[in-house]
């Protein structure tokens, strides 16, 4: 009941996800801006070591 | 190591909230989603789907969760457990994550059973609503109230719950007590007795099966007993800090 409950939330929104990023494959590439204006890419960033992704939203 | 947080607010509410909230790590925006969709993924209200993708050194992908849900959210312990798993490194000790039975649990189950009283035996339903709160692992208390329409349609309890913890810590065994007080048909105390045995199926919810007995009009000359066995749904609520 709860698993049903469940996917149809997500079935509601209608998530889209790429299949293409997968555990052992490279990384895409991307440059964002930040907070204080800068333009930051991944690859600036894997260039000093691991990194962290976290996606959130506004609210959560 | 990075942390780069990505929404896909803009720079202007990302100063805002990195200004609030203190934050010192870079948060991205990324409005148009287009790596919020590769990641993670987007909903058709045009949100981000809550994730975590760990990339090592070599720019590959080592790790990747994403969250169908508020509640499915990584919190700070987890994620920097998983940091070290993935990547191999060894972090300072973290406070160990809530599990199942950490959290304060709400209760609803409903069910059938039956109910004799001066003699006659019949059919009935069975519910019951409670918030049990855990001290320990072996005990939870708090208050239960309990749903019979026939005989008792209301009883006002406490409940104690001793519980043997099975299935690695995501269920128990449980052995209940109830007792307290019934306003009104079978009016007077009541007391009762549950044998039970609850599992989590996510560390937010939990269901559970209970066979129990109850005894009604306590202290008076007539009363009655019910038997019931009931199917639950637990919401557990976690008193920790979640990661974000």
């Amino acid at each position: 009941m709860l698993v049903l409950a469940s996917a149809g939330c997500v079935t509601a929104l209608h998530v889209t996800t790429a299949a293409t990023v997968a555990d052992g494959g490279v990384a895409p590439a991307f440059a964002l801006p930040a907070q204080d204006g800068s333009q930051v890419s991944l690859a600036s960033a894997v260039g000093h070591g691991p990194v962290v992704l976290v996606f959130y939203r506004g609210a959560w | 190591m990075t942390v780069l947080a990505i929404s896909m607010d803009t720079p202007e509410v990302s100063r805002g909230l990195a200004r609030d909230a203190g934050i010192e790590f870079s948060l991205l925006s990324d409005e148009d989603g287009q790596v919020s969709r590769t990641y993670a993924g987007v909903t058709s209200d045009h949100n981000t789907l809550p994730g975590v993708t760990i990339i090592d050194g070599d720019g590959k992908i080592r790790f990747r969760q994403v969250a169908s849900a508020k509640d499915d959210r990584m919190t700070a312990a987890e994620l920097l457990a998983t940091l070290d798993r993935t990547l191999g490194t060894t972090g300072p000790a973290v406070a160990a994550s809530d599990g199942p039975l950490d959290g304060v649990q709400l209760r609803v189950a409903v069910g059938g059973g039956g109910v004799r009283a001066a003699g006659d035996t019949s059919g009935t339903v069975v519910g019951s609503l409670a918030g049990l709160v855990p001290l320990g692992r072996h005990v939870l208390v708090g208050p239960w109230l309990g749903v019979e329409p026939r005989k008792a349609p209301l009883d006002l309890d406490a409940a104690l719950v001793v519980r043997a913890p099975i299935w690695a810590n995501a269920g128990a065994l449980e052995l209940g007590a109830t007792a307290g007080w019934t306003p009104w048909r079978d009016a007077g105390g009541n007391a009762g007795v549950h044998l039970g045995v609850w599992f989590a199926s996510s560390p937010r919810w939990a269901v559970q099966l209970a066979l129990g007995v109850t005894e009604h009009g306590l202290g008076r000359t007539a009363g009655s007993t019910e038997v019931g066995l009931t199917f639950g749904v637990t919401r557990l609520i976690s008193l920790s800090r979640r990661a974000w």
